[in-house]
Formats: C-alpha cells, sequence, structure tokens
C-alpha cells in the first residue's frame, strides 16, 4: 500500500498556539508522527529579564488566556522561594481559590470541546453553559472573567469580598449539580463508552518517560500532582483535612483522560467550597521589598499539569534569568507514543485528548505522489463524528445526533 | 511528609550521586541544589531518573561569564522535593553529553537550550531546530547576553510540506 504524508498545520487565526503535525499512514493507520512548534514564539522568557520583579506577574498571565492565573501563581511561588518567605494565610487561601476557579472553567471548556469532536454538540453547548456560571463567579470575586491578576509576590492583589464568596457558592452548587449529570452521561453512555475506550493508549511507561504531567500522566496510573507531592499555599491544609483527593486512573486512553477531568472538576468544587468555608481574616501581602541574589523555583497544578518557573536574581530589580515551562511542552511528545497505530478518524481526538489549543486541526493538507487534496478542520470533525455514527448502528441504537 | 523527612532526603540523593557531587546545598526543606562536574553530567542524571526515580520537570540554560549554566530539574514525587543538578559547560565548546539520548524527556527541552544558547548536546536523538525555523542562520543564539536583534540574511521560511507544492 502507498505510504501517504499527512501534514496538519501550522497556522489557525482563531486560537493561539499553532502547531505544525506530520502524520505518516500506512492506509488509515499512523505509522509515525512528527511535531513542529515555534510558530508563535514570542520570547517571555527574554521579555521578563528587561521587566521588574513586579512587572513580570502582568507579562506571564498573558501566556495562555485560559489558565491566566497558573502562570502568574507559579512565578510568585518562584520569587517567593527566592526569598524563603510565605506569604499571608489570607493571600494564600485567595490565590488557591481562584487556581481552582480556574481550573473548573478550564476543564468544562475541554469537556465542551470533547463533547464536539465526537458528535455531542448538546455537550458542548451545555458544557460552556455552566461554565459561564463560574466566569461569572470570578468576574464577582477577582473584576475579570479572565485575566485575574490576583497573583502578587508575598501575597494576593486585592481582597475578595464576602458578597462575592456567597455569589461563588451558589454557582458552586449549581455547577456540581450539572457536572454530576455530565459525569452520568459520560460513564453511562454505551457508545462513548465503545467510542474512547482503548483509543489513544498512553501507558505508564512512556508517561513516565516523556515526563507527562496533569491530567496526561493521572489517567495512565501515576501520581503526579504537585498539590499533593510539594503542598504551596492553602493545599497543604486542605489536604489534611480530606477536602479533596487526587484522581488517578489506570487505563490511560482518552475515555480516562476525559474521566479524569470531570471528576477533578467535581473535586475542585468540593475545595473551592472548603476554601470559602475556611477563609481566614487577616492580612492578604506580606509587603515584600527588594529581592536578594539567589534563585528560586516554583511550580503550580495548572489545568493541564504542572507550571515550572525558575528565576535568578544579582540583586537588581530584575530578574537575570526567567525560565517558564507550561506543561503542554511535556505533554505533546507524548503524541508519538499515543498516535502511532491508530486510526486517521481518531488523530483529532487523541490530540484533543491532552487538551491543547485546537488551532492544529484547522487546515490540513493531505498529500501522497498522485493526488493533492485538502481537508479543513470540519472535515476532521466529520471523519470523527461519522465513526461515531458507525458505533451506533452497530450496537444497534437509535442516533441521537444531528444529521451532518 | 514532614519537614525534618524531606531534609533526610538529602543522604539519598548524596548516596545516589556518590562522588559525583562537588557542591551540595538544601537552603529549603524541599529544595535541593547539587552541582557535578560537566563530563559526569549524563551519568548524574541517569542516576537521578534510575535510581530515585525523578521527573524531569524541565531544564533551564542561563549564560555566565566563560561558561553556559544547566540546571536540570528533578522533582521526586515520593519525598515531595525538587532535586536541581546543576552543571558549567565551558566556552568555547559549549559540548556536553546528552540527556535526551535515555531520557525521552529532555528531548524537546535540549533542543530549545542548543539553538538558543549554542550548547552541542553530544549523542542528541534528533537534533533540529525546535522553536527558530529551519532555514535560521548558524552561530546566532537569540538568548545569548551578545545576541544582535535580528540575525543577517534571514528569510522566513514555509514548513518544508508546503513549499515542495508551491512550484
Amino acid at each position: 500500500m502507498k505510504k501517504t504524508t499527512l501534514p496538519i498545520g501550522p497556522f489557525h487565526p482563531l486560537l493561539e498556539e499553532p502547531e505544525f503535525f506530520t502524520f505518516y499512514l500506512d492506509g488509515e493507520t499512523v505509522t509515525k508522527v512528527d511535531l513542529r512548534i515555534g510558530y508563535n514564539h514570542r520570547g517571555h522568557e527574554k521579555l521578563a529579564t528587561g521587566l521588574t520583579w513586579d512587572q513580570v506577574p502582568f507579562l506571564v498571565e498573558r501566556i495562555c488566556g485560559i489558565c491566566s492565573t497558573s502562570h502568574p501563581y507559579a512565578y510568585v511561588l518562584a520569587v517567593e522561594d527566592l526569598l524563603g518567605i510565605k506569604a499571608p494565610p489570607r493571600g494564600q487561601y485567595i490565590r488557591s481559590l481562584v487556581g481552582e476557579l480556574e481550573r473548573i472553567h478550564s476543564h468544562l471548556l475541554w469537556l465542551g470541546l470533547a463533547g464536539h469532536f465526537i458528535g455531542y454538540n448538546t455537550v458542548w453547548m451545555w458544557a460552556w453553559r455552566y461554565r459561564e456560571e463560574i466566569l461569572d463567579a470570578c468576574e464577582k470575586l477577582t473584576g475579570n472573567r479572565n485575566h485575574y491578576a490576583m497573583c502578587r509576590v508575598g501575597g494576593a492583589r486585592r481582597d475578595v469580598t464576602r458578597e462575592a464568596m456567597d455569589f461563588t457558592m451558589g454557582a458552586l452548587d449549581s455547577n456540581e449539580r450539572s457536572t454530576k449529570m455530565f459525569l452520568g452521561a459520560v460513564v453511562d453512555d454505551p457508545v462513548i463508552h465503545k467510542r474512547l475506550k482503548g483509543v489513544g493508549v498512553l501507558t505508564k511507561e512512556d508517561a513516565i518517560a516523556y515526563g507527562a504531567v496533569g491530567p496526561t500522566s493521572r489517567p495512565s496510573g501515576v501520581r503526579w500532582d504537585v498539590r499533593e507531592t510539594d503542598p504551596y499555599d492553602a493545599y497543604g491544609p486542605s489536604l489534611e483535612a480530606g477536602a479533596w483527593k487526587v484522581i488517578v486512573t489506570e487505563n490511560g486512553d482518552v475515555f480516562d483522560k476525559a474521566a479524569v477531568r470531570v471528576l477533578e472538576t467535581l473535586e475542585s468544587i468540593y475545595l473551592c467550597r472548603w476554601l470559602i468555608e475556611n477563609m481566614p481574616d487577616g492580612e492578604i501581602d506580606a509587603h515584600v521589598g527588594n529581592i536578594p541574589e539567589g534563585e528560586g523555583c516554583g511550580h503550580h497544578e495548572a489545568p493541564r499539569g504542572e507550571v515550572f518557573h525558575y528565576v535568578r536574581s544579582d540583586g537588581s530589580n530584575k530578574p537575570i534569568r526567567h525560565k517558564v515551562r507550561a506543561p503542554t511542552f511535556n505533554n505533546l511528545p507524548t503524541y508519538k507514543a499515543s498516535c502511532t497505530g491508530e486510526q486517521i478518524a481518531d488523530v483529532a481526538l487523541i490530540t484533543a485528548s491532552i487538551d491543547p489549543c485546537y488551532c492544529c486541526t484547522e487546515r490540513v493538507g493531505v498529500v501522497s505522489k498522485s493526488r493533492r487534496t485538502s481537508l479543513t478542520q470540519d472535515d476532521l470533525v466529520k471523519m470523527s463524528v461519522e465513526k461515531t455514527f458507525e458505533i451506533e448502528k452497530k450496537i444497534g441504537m437509535k442516533s441521537n445526533l444531528a444529521k451532518l | 511528609m514532614t519537614d525534618e523527612e524531606k531534609y533526610m532526603v538529602a543522604d539519598k540523593v548524596k548516596k545516589a550521586l556518590g562522588a559525583l557531587i562537588v557542591s551540595f546545598d538544601q537552603p529549603r526543606p524541599n529544595r535541593i541544589y547539587a552541582v557535578v562536574a560537566q563530563d559526569d553530567f549524563p551519568e548524574a542524571n541517569r542516576a537521578l531518573f534510575e535510581k530515585l526515580g525523578g521527573r524531569l520537570a524541565t531544564s533551564t540554560a542561563l549564560e555566565v561569564r566563560d561558561a553556559v549554566e544547566l540546571i536540570y530539574h528533578y522533582m521526586l514525587e515520593t519525598e515531595g522535593v525538587l532535586c536541581n543538578l546543576k552543571t558549567l559547560v565551558a566556552k568555547p565548546g559549549l559540548k556536553v553529553g546528552s540527556i535526551g539520548a535515555f531520557l525521552p524527556a529532555a528531548d524537546w527541552i535540549e533542543r530549545e537550550m542548543a539553538e538558543m544558547y549554542g550548547v552541542t548536546f553530544v549523542g542528541h536523538p534528533d537534533p533540529r531546530h525546535l522553536l527558530l525555523p529551519d532555514g535560521w542562520p548558524d552561530g546566532n543564539y537569540p538568548y545569548r547576553c551578545d545576541y544582535p536583534q535580528k540575525p543577517d540574511g534571514f528569510e522566513e521560511q514555509l514548513p518544508d510540506v508546503y513549499q515542495k507544492d508551491r512550484k
């Protein structure tokens, strides 16, 4: 059979993070994957060395539009590690609360898109509708739906009001009901079982070797969560109080990745509730002065996995080196293990399963010696939806899917 | 884990690295900084990954006066300690054994450090550019202190696959 090369990427006008994949195909089976990144390299690490210690959180907040509090969080933890100080308790609890609300809305965003990819557009609409409640709560608490700017070196930038916390409690109650409904929908649906189980398996050995983090490694049975292993801020006390637990499953396929995210959303809801109920009074900021010479590392468990920041100071008002590592940097190379041997119709699903940005699947050209055609994202999604149809037919279920 | 238990992890790390350690520091219970010689670097990394089960979070390169400093950050997840392994790679040779040769987690980050700082990782399985385009002129390392704003004679290129179809 003729070998085919299928390039995907690199540019998409709507979303950030362009990537370029080349899938080497044998018939419909992927035999090899090659990834190229760097089409949107913005040089944040170099830019940070030209800004003062207090300006950097605003810069790193703009690295990602969805997990926007994760980068400043990891950065302030790194600088606090350099200084050897801890934020006052109320400051710590506020930062952790914003971090967890972000996890809820990020996982709901992913759940919606995953539903869209397999043809369940109802899941898509509903997940994003329930996400709005959390975004409203974020706006009440911080003043913004996203880009909260709540982290500063030594504490939180601004206090939260009792009224906003009560509003958040209401949003969490409503979200708990809807997340449980989603959980039932995922676990009970025979089509989702058939469609997602055993697809794109990432083995435990591969997850360890590639250093995969967050909801990419935990479905493969790797218990890595820096909130638990290296607890910071309010995560230590809440874990001791049993407010939440780390979700780990064993199979490593797309189904488990979806299940881990939905279960984690529930745990985050419990944790947010605990944080609001136990919110201490007092100062929110340690009022840090000059940053001395030294180095520090900080990491925060973002929705997609561990965000890692390293800073080095020479005693001036700027860092001389600031290293940023986003979770997708470690998670993307796992495609080499999880896509090989899979069908091309599943590729959109597997690439979505680690929750990168979706721009990669927009512009697709099929290149072989004899012909050249172009596929759009719609075509790729259509292939994925058609496969779901076939499974429904096979198990003799009347299709609820919208006609294409 | 309590702070006392975390301070005990120092003995484990010292035992795993053995005579390779040049200097060792644990400024806080959950942070260890160990320095090894340039030639012993791959061996020390192997010890941290295989003997202690460290997860390679990422690595950092930074330029100092006559060398590039490499820091590999290993998270010891069961102990809850972040162990940073450092070495100095001397200029102008800037050659060090590749960790990506046996640990896939180091593959991409070594490609990034190679193109941004000009460090050669001997034995790397895939020494292409990662973030910079393939047509990037040799000898231009953007994160170096002496780097000019834009290299001479550089034109943007599309990925190979599209170039072939453009005739």
